[in-house]
């Protein structure tokens, strides 16, 4: 296109401008696709909607970095807010960018306008009543250290028993605490898991189950604040090798992987890895377990390897 | 600014701790190691009632960005280098923790109190008996030396 208006403008056959303009013209028309410029114009329909919507104001809409990036906040059943961004594709063609939810098929499907969105994600959100409301117990009853910056997109939680051992649930969209398990190693505390998780109850909710399962009669009410997470973060140890509780793009908790049981000493998986590879001369993990020698007190310490 | 890396993350951490509560004898260049994460400048007196009491030493410290996988390059600097029978008179230091011994779990500070622990417990100042020889024919960084360690009791 460009090479054709530069071949134009150097031709001497336009001798007046209007003949120029002329032949620039029937060149442009030629050239432009006209669906090519449709498309980064909005549908007269969609503009109505928003402009209803925005109007009635019962549901706050935002626009995101462009006019076809969207965001709403839509209430549930029980008054929590849900942030829902969806993205404009083209007419009568939306679709759910990201939700703070945990994965479904509603974020795969394209909807023709933005109430068909809302409605879905209406739908969706008082199906996940129940796992909202285990979420909200787990984290106002429990010790939660991780994830730190919790959103409702988080499915699991990790619960600190003692300062060295920490307990893994998943909670399923119906609200089941699911996948449940140690990490560390405080060998009490495995003991009375493996003895009494076939008595879970699913119909009782997790947090009691959790009681149950460990006898504890009055779990220990965290002492801090929701909004002072900071808190949360020094009840974690610290790794031995970055001297950080956390890192910087991952949710990981140092633990405890010496096999001397006086040791005493965290790492994350990801810096004690990393050493044993190092001091192993760059040779990588055997079956995709690291050993090595404990870098504090060079007993042998093994961890698995990096995922993938 | 620029996100800090694991290794300027953790030097800064060290910096912090070493500035709050630096082992006695031992003072580290706060400014300068805060204006260069990976130079740090650290001073080092002799301790009382030892050889070197009264003498005054300058270390410096050379970070990589794989530190603390990698060991820092450390080495006397200045007009007063310890007269010792690990301490070269270039200022290099034979110390195995500074090469094959590393380990992340140590620190800068745990290095200064190695460096400082050899000093206290040398019983004879001399140099090594290969200086001349050494001084003469090593590389610029210790690292590089493959050192024969002379014992293990200093």
């Amino acid at each position: 296109m460009d090479s054709l208006i530069q071949e134009l403008l150097n031709s001497e056959k336009c001798k007046s401008l209007p003949v120029f303009l002329d032949r620039l013209h029937v060149l442009l028309q030629s050239n432009i696709e006209i669906e090519s410029i449709s498309s980064f114009l909005i549908d007269k329909d969609f503009l109505d909607e928003v402009k209803n919507l925005v109007a009635h104001g019962s549901i706050p809409l935002f626009f995101g970095k462009s006019l076809k990036d969207l965001k709403c906040i839509v209430q549930d059943n029980e008054n929590r807010k849900h942030e829902l961004y969806f993205h404009y594709n083209g007419p009568r063609k939306l679709s759910i960018t990201s939700v703070y939810l945990p994965y479904s098929t509603i974020q795969d499907q394209e909807y023709n306008c933005i109430e068909d969105i809302i409605v879905a994600f209406k739908k969706r959100l008082s199906y996940l009543n129940k796992y909202f409301k285990e979420l909200e117990n787990i984290d106002s009853l429990c010790t939660v250290v991780e994830p730190v910056n919790r959103t409702f997109k988080d499915d699991y939680r990790v619960i600190s028993l003692d300062n060295k051992t920490w307990l893994h649930v998943e909670v399923t969209p119906e609200g089941m605490g699911n996948n449940v398990r140690l990490l560390g190693k405080g060998r009490e505390w495995s003991e009375k898991l493996q003895n009494k998780l076939l008595l879970w109850d699913h119909d009782t909710n997790v947090v009691e189950n959790i009681m149950t399962l460990f006898d504890v009669i009055n779990y220990a009410a965290p002492s801090y604040q929701e909004s002072s997470s900071q808190k949360v973060i020094e009840k974690v140890p610290i790794c031995n090798i970055c001297l950080s509780a956390q890192l910087p793009n991952s949710s990981e908790v140092p633990q405890s992987f010496c096999s001397n049981s006086n040791c005493g000493v965290y790492f994350h998986r990801n810096c004690l890895c990393q050493w044993l590879t190092v001091s192993n001369s760059g040779r990588n993990t055997d079956f995709g377990i690291a050993t090595g020698k404990c870098p504090s007190c060079f007993q042998l310490i093994s961890c698995i390897g990096k995922e993938g | 600014m620029a996100a800090m890396s694991p290794s300027q993350r953790r030097l800064q951490k060290e910096l912090m701790s070493l500035i709050r509560e630096p082992p006695p004898g031992v003072t580290v260049d706060g400014d300068q190691a805060s204006q260069n994460l990976t130079l740090w400048t650290v001073h080092m007196e002799g301790v009382p009632g030892t050889l070197y009491e009264g003498e005054k030493f300058v270390l410096q410290f050379k970070f990589t960005n794989k530190y603390p996988f990698d060991s820092p390059e450390v080495t006397f600097v200045g007009n007063n280098i310890p007269v010792h029978p690990h301490v070269y008179s270039n200022g290099h230091i034979c110390l195995s923790i500074l090469t094959d011994d590393w380990s992340p779990a140590l620190s800068v500070q745990s290095v200064c109190l190695s460096i400082v622990s050899m000093l206290s417990s040398c019983k004879e100042k001399k140099r090594p008996p290969d200086n001349s020889f050494y001084v003469k024919t090593c590389n610029k960084n210790p690292k590089k030396t493959k050192w024969w360690y002379h014992d293990d009791s200093v």
